[in-house]
Formats: structure tokens, sequence, C-alpha cells
């Protein structure tokens, strides 16, 4: 193992790492190569397969020219993953926006979720082309790897591709048929979404499955021989990774569809379409809000998971030479966070009269920074694991170790949620006639909520590793159990109260939408940063423990090196993701004008 | 155009953050990670050569993300594993219970990390020979030669030590032919590995206790059963009798599928006869 200290501009680093690697030849070269997009790279790679190698076999690896293997197929599966996620969370709150629709008989949502779906069909078809890609370059150009996993996950493979289909069959016929399966069809319409969730959550779980396996590979021998295809399949890292994804796919889907709403509402020449992009927005960073809350604890159980399967990793990710990207992940959750935090405060000011929810934000803004500070704090402040003396550092340590990360977090999460409870109250009146009792036990038993966190994560820190662990689930259980109890009791005291001023969609500062938009471009930019992570820390492994990376390009660009790949990653997926939004607004216009008219008279959220 | 400007201004603050990112992720310090490289070691070294390839073959193979070196601490340093700083003076005799001499000791937690645990950490090391240390005989050696030096002089030389478990070192390999063929029990010995790890000698204890004659029948008498039946079991099933001092678990599982019926056989006779014991 080497490494290297790096000096100079992040440009002249990126360039160097290419050239030493014999991957780019300078980094004018690469930025050219990368405005030529990923049309271009397939057809160089189809020429270099084609002509350069023949028919001939030529080992374990090929190379592809211009920007090397590892760096297309780390572009091509970014890229793919990203739309994959889009086109897997887009139907998931679409069919439940849909189906609240049809119970409460309110057009507008139904519009809201036919809206959504609007942007399904441009965006299936980019992950399709994007999954092409990637498996082109995987079997191209790593065919001894591909090999391997094909002798391990054939079966699997010969599955998806039908599971594929009957996702594609469900996507398109339910979008077209939407205004044809109105009223009395509707359960077919709803059955259709259901079925398009159910093949879509299927094939992402399948390729999980492959993506963990080079993570945690059960279901064979040491010498990587498949004993069980089933566990192989249900590896360690599979559930977790399923239930991560899960989530993260709805607050990433949810926020792109935020950014979506925030250009439409830009862009809008009228009173009512501008009101219901507003309201679309706060919907998707409601949504987005409500699943961030989950996010932090799937994270951890994934990481827990990869800590049981190999210590390795938690010394890697936490420790050693990964140990820096998860500071700049804490700073970039933290931007995603008090971004979507802010976006609700300012959705204040649509509600007249919400003076007293306002008044709040200040002190929810310190506690947030200051839990970003704890969690973005490092045990070891080392440059590189040679540098490193495996200690923790006198002052930072005590910040850097999981229970008080884990009080930062999960009291960021109550400041979020109580920001929540706030936006609820604003321009209303309670009426019921223990309000005020009522009031004190729900702020109450939050505040009780937070300190019992407080405490059980000071407990923890004191104690031995595994009563810490047990600790931090009890913070996650108190969390949920105070927002449970908080929130059935806002139910009760909400019941007729008297709304004095009614949101005034539309009215939400430009400002706002920015918010919205910038948010996007950071969740994409975090998928991207732990795309790198969760690929990066297996090392040089293709197959952790069992098949070696020995190709040119194993190994891993320093943090800087890679943020330039993420960002360009980003911008090339937003210039497809725009072409997309396009598509959708074009396929949309004809269908504004009928719906237009059902927009009126909108209720409040 | 003016759907242009508005797109763009739109997306001025995402850009400003991302270049945030980027800037931040440059500012701190950069390491690039390359795969391990072998380190260029001969069996004419001396320890303290040996010694200082060793420090660099540790801290490359990320020993130092857990493993502290801290003067004075003690083997509780701060790390998540124990102080490696006077190592050598601590563990001078060893562990209770354990290999009774620092070499030995040093051996056995590279080999096999979980065979003694300091008290307060946890069994979370990987051997050193897996992934994703991954280091070689050679390099093994250059490490305790390090470790030595800690608080120690550096005495060991290549070959001083026994090999990892089910290692042959490359020349020995390629001067053998393929072990399936091999009928003379010296040389099936040598071919498995077993060598490496059991010394025919009596009183000479390498990581397996030794195999003499004399030992087995003894063994086999306290479990009351044949020597040859305790012998044969020792060597296709490993696990299911584990003499008391000796790491568990270290020797191969697959010697019963990889070992010959006449092979085995021959084994089994050699060892309990005379000419087993040297």
């Amino acid at each position: 193992m080497r490494q290297q200290r790096i000096t100079g501009t992040p440009l002249v680093a990126a360039a160097t790492w290419k050239r030493e690697h014999g991957e780019m030849r300078n980094l004018r070269r690469s930025k050219a190569y990368w405005a030529a997009g990923l049309a271009a790279l397939l057809l160089v790679v189809a020429t270099k397969t084609v002509w350069a190698d023949g028919p001939t076999p030529t080992g374990d690896y090929r190379e592809l020219p211009g920007i090397g293997s590892r760096l297309g197929v780390w572009m091509a599966a970014e890229l793919h993953l990203m739309f994959g996620a889009f086109v897997l969370a887009v139907p998931m709150f679409a069919l439940v926006i849909e189906f609240a629709g049809a119970r409460s008989k309110d057009q507008r949502l139904d519009r809201l979720a036919h809206e959504m779906a609007r942007l399904l069909p441009p965006a299936y078809s980019m992950t399709a082309i994007l999954g092409a890609v990637l498996s082109f370059f995987l079997f191209t150009l790593y065919p001894r790897f591909m090999g391997y996993l094909t002798d391990i996950f054939g079966p699997t493979m010969w599955v998806y591709p039908l599971f594929f289909v009957a996702e594609t069959v469900s996507l398109y016929f339910y979008y077209y048929s939407w205004d044809k399966l109105q009223g009395k069809l509707k359960w077919i319409h709803l059955l259709l979404g259901l079925s398009l969730n159910i093949f879509g959550t299927i094939v992402m779980f399948i390729g999980d499955a492959w993506a963990t396996f080079m993570m945690t590979p059960g279901g064979v021998d040491e010498a990587g021989n498949l004993a069980s295809l089933y566990d192989a399949v249900w590896n360690k890292g599979w559930m977790p990774l399923n239930i991560h994804r899960l989530v993260a796919n709805i607050t990433f889907g949810a926020l792109l569809a935020g950014a979506y709403a925030a250009y439409r509402f830009l862009t809008a020449e009228r009173e009512e379409e501008r009101a219901f992009y507003d309201w679309m927005g706060y919907t998707g960073n409601l949504i987005a809000l409500f699943t961030m809350l989950f996010l932090p604890f799937a994270g951890y159980y994934f990481g827990f998971e990869l800590f049981g399967y190999s210590a390795t990793y938690g010394v890697t990710l936490m420790g050693g030479v990964l140990s820096w990207l998860f500071i700049i992940q804490a700073i970039v959750i933290a931007v995603l966070f008090i971004g979507a935090a802010y976006y609700a405060w300012l959705g204040l000011l649509r509600i007249p009269g919400s003076e007293p929810q306002r008044r709040w934000t200040p002190a929810f803004n310190a506690v947030l920074i200051a839990g970003f500070m704890v969690w973005a704090t490092p045990h070891t402040m080392a440059a590189s694991i040679e540098e490193s003396t495996g200690g923790f550092h006198p002052i930072l340590g005590a910040l850097g170790v999981m229970a008080p990360k884990m009080i930062a977090v999960t009291l960021i999460l109550v400041v979020l949620y109580a920001s929540y409870l706030l936006y609820r109250r604003a321009g209303r009146v309670l009426t019921v006639p223990w309000r005020r009792t009522g009031n004190a036990i729900q702020w109450g038993a939050l505040g009780l909520t937070a300190t019992a966190i407080l405490f059980l994560g000071i407990y923890g820190y004191f104690a031995p590793a595994e009563v810490r662990i047990a600790t931090s689930i009890w913070q996650i259980v108190v969390l949920m159990a105070g927002i449970l109890f908080t929130f059935g009791l806002d139910q009760f005291l909400l019941r007729g109260s008297q709304t004095v001023a009614a949101v005034r969609w539309g009215t939400m500062p430009r400002r706002g939408q920015y918010v919205l938009i910038a948010l996007a471009f950071v969740i994409v930019w975090l998928m991207g940063l732990m795309g790198y992570a969760r690929s990066g820390v297996r090392l040089n492994w293709h197959v952790f423990r069992i098949m070696e990376d020995t190709s040119v390009g194993a190994g891993l660009p320093s943090l800087g090196e890679a943020a330039v790949i993420i960002t360009a990653i980003t911008l090339i997926f937003f210039a497809m993701l725009a072409v997309s939004f396009a598509i959708a607004a074009i396929s949309g216009r004809g269908a504004e004008a009928e719906t237009e008219a059902q927009a009126q008279g909108g209720r409040r959220a | 155009m003016r759907r242009i400007g508005l797109y763009t201004t739109a997306t001025v603050p995402a850009l400003v953050i991302l270049s945030f990112f980027v800037w931040f992720a440059n500012w701190i310090p950069q390491t690039r990670w390359e795969p391990p490289q072998k380190q260029q070691i001969s069996s004419g070294m001396t320890p303290v050569q040996l010694a200082a390839i060793g420090d660099t073959v540790a801290r490359q193979r990320g020993c130092l993300a857990c493993h502290t070196i801290e003067p004075g601490a003690g083997a509780q340093g701060g790390g998540r594993g124990p102080n490696w700083a006077g190592v050598a003076v601590r563990r001078a005799q060893g562990v209770p219970g354990g290999p009774n001499n620092l070499v030995d000791y040093l051996v056995q937690a590279l080999y096999d990390p979980g065979a003694y645990l300091v008290e307060g950490y946890a069994n979370i090391m990987p051997a050193a020979t897996s992934p994703p240390a991954k280091l070689t005989y050679e390099e093994v050696v250059a490490v305790v030669n390090y470790l030595q030096s800690l608080g120690g002089t550096p005495l060991v030389k290549v070959g001083d030590i026994p090999r990892p478990p089910g290692e042959t070192s490359a020349a020995v390999s390629a001067a053998q032919p393929s072990a399936g063929n091999v009928t003379e029990p010296t040389r099936i010995l040598s071919a498995y590995g077993c060598s490496a790890c059991h010394s025919l000698k009596a009183g000479e204890t390498l990581l397996g206790p030794a195999l003499t004659a004399s030992g087995l029948r003894q063994t086999a008498s306290e479990r009351s059963t044949s020597a040859e039946a305790y012998v044969m079991e020792s060597i296709v099933a490993p696990a299911a009798f584990e003499k008391q001092g000796f790491p568990s678990g270290v020797m191969p599982q697959d010697l019963g599928t990889k070992l010959t019926a006449g092979q085995l056989s021959a084994l089994v006779a050699y060892l309990l006869s005379s000419g087993g014991e040297r």
C-alpha cells in the first residue's frame, strides 16, 4: 500500500493522478472528453473493442482510451444509479399521492401525481441507456471479473431482464393510461402503479445483490467457488443496502421533483401555475425532510453490518484512507438538512400571522450548526494512514467517537421535526378546551425526548462498546416514540382548529426556489460521494478478499481529485436531466390546459 | 433568452455550493492510495535491515490505523488495538497460557490474532497474512523484527519462524512435484506444509505440537482411542480435538480432501513408527 501526499491545485493534482495512472495524458484533454459526453465514450469503446482487440481475448483487463477504464465505469455506474434512483423513487410517492387524491376526491393531488409521473418516461429511457453503457463497459473492460460475477449470479442475470421488462410495461401503461383510467377504473390505474413499484424494487434488489456481494461476499468458499446462490444474494450487506437505498432514493427523487417544481415556478406566467408549483415544491421538500429522518439510521445499520463483516471496513472508513471523506459527508449533509429546514422556515412567510413560529428559527439554526460541527469532528487528524499513530486527538477525540455523534444526529432530527410541528401551527388557532395542557404535554414530551437522547448518549460514551451500540438503538427508539406520541397528540390538538390565515400558495420568495434547486444539486453530489465511498472502501478488491483488482486503475485518487470527478458527474447528470425535464415539459403543455380548471380552489396541504 | 438567463441565475447558488465542496475536498490533506507493493526481502538480510522494512510494511498496510506507538502508555494506548511501544519488554516472557517467549507470541499474534486478546480489546483483527494486509512470509518476518525493535533488539532472520499455515515458499513449491503425486512420507509432510508448524523432534515446539510417535500415542491414550484413529482424525478433522496451549483453528481443514488415501495411510504409519521419531 503506497500513499502519496499531493500538493498543488486540484486541477493540477487531478491531472497528475491521471498521468501517473496512464489513464489520461492531461486534464485539458480530459475536460474535452467530458464535454464530448457519454455517447462519444460508447463510440470509442466500441471502436476499441471491435478494431483494436479483434476477436482475440486480451486477458483480465482492457483499457478505455482517453479516460481509462476505472473512470469510465465510475461515471457510467454513478449516472446509471442516479437515474435509477429517480425512476424508482418518483413512482413511490406518485402512487401515494394519487391514492390520497383518489380517496379524498381531490383533483389537485391527482394532478400533482400526474405531474410527477410525467418525469418518468424520459428519465426511464436515460436509465436504460446508461445501464446498457455500464454493462458494455464492464463486460468489455473487466472481462475476468464479470466472468466471475456471471458464474456466481448467472441465474439472477437471466431473471433480471424479465423484471426489467415488467417494470417497463408497467411504467408506460401507468403513465399513458392516466387519463383513461379515471373514475371507476382508478383502482386499475393504482394497481398499475403498485406493480410498477414492486417490479422496480425487485430490479433494484437484484442489482444490490451483485453490488453488495463485491463488498461482503457470502455463499462462496475461501477460493470464491459458489456454494449457495441464496447466501450469495442474501449476503451480509444486501438487506441494509436495500433499505438504505429505498429510503435515500425517495429523498433523492423528492428533491429532484422539488427542483423541477422550482424551475416551473420561476418560469410560470400565471398565478395559478405558480401556486401549483409552489405547492409541488413544498410537497417534495416535505417528503424529503420526512425520509431524511430515517437516513442516518439506515446508514448506521449498513455501517454496522459492514463492520460486522470485517473490522477492516470500519478502520478504512473511519480511521483510514477514507476517514476525511466522512468529514466532507457531514458538511454536505449539514447543507442538505439546514437547506431543507431553511426552505421550511421560508415557507412560513406564505402564512400571514406566523411570526410566533418564525421566532424559533435562530435557535433551531444554532442547534443544527452545533450538531453538524460535532458530526464533522474526526477522531484523529492524521493526514494519511502512514502518518496515523492510531490514537484519538487529545481535544477533538472526545467528540469524534460514536456516542456524541449519535447525540448530535438525533437532536438535529428532533429540531427538524419540531420545525415541521411549528409549520403545522402557523395560521391556525387551537380551539380544543384542553389546548394549554395539550401544548404543555406536547412540547414537554419533545423536551423529554431530547433529554433522554442526551442522557443515553452520555451514558453510552462511558460504557463499553456493546453497551454503547445498545444505547444508540435506544436513542432511535426514544426519538421515534417521541415523534409518534407528539404527532398523534397534534392531530387531536388541531381538531376543529380555526384557520385564520390560509396558505398563500405561489407567494414563496424566489430564494426559496433557489434553495430547492440547490438542494437537488447537493443530494446528487452527496449520492456521488457516498457511491465513491461504498466502492472505494473495498480498496484494491473487485470482490473483497476473493478477487483482487490488479488493473492499472486499482487504487484511489485523493479526495480532492474524487471531488472534481463527482462534480463532473453531477453536472453531466443535470445536463441529461434537463433534457428529460424539457421533454416532460413539452409533453405536459397539452395536459396542463385541460387540468388547469381543476386546479382552481385548491385546498390547504 | 429570458428563460436561459433565469435558469442560469437559479443555478448559480447550487454551483457556488458545489464549488465550496470541491474547494473543501481539496483543502484537506490529500493522499492517494495505491495497492500494496510487495517488499523486496532476501534471506540474507540482517534483522536490523528487516526491522526497517517491517516499519514501512506496518505503516503501509494500515496496522497503525488501530495500533498506537505511545511510549510509556503500557499495553493500553488510545487506539482500537493495543499499544505497540515497549511490546518487546512487556512480552519478553510471552503471555499467560500462550507462547512463552516474545517471538512466538508475535508470530501467534500475526498468524492468529484471536488466540490471545489483550484485556480490553475486541477480537477484530484479521490474520496479518489474510486480506487486506495480506503479508507474505518474508514481510511477517520483517514486521516481527520491527516489533522486536520496539523496546528490544531485532534478532529474527528469514527462515527462523514458521511459515503461515498452508503456505510453502515459492522456491520450495517450484522445486517439488505436485503434492498429490508424492508418496514418500517426509515429502508429503513438506509438500503440504506440515513441517512449517510441526517439528518431528521431541521437545521442539513450533506453531503446533511436535509430531513424535511417543507423544501422539500418549495423547491417543489419554483420549481413549487408538493411535491410528487419533492421528487420522487430527489430519482430516483437526477441529475435532485441539491440544491446549496451541493456537486454535490454524491447521488447514481441507487436508482430508487433498491427501490421497495412500498418502494418508503412509503418513499415519510413518508418524507412529519409530521412523517419525528423530
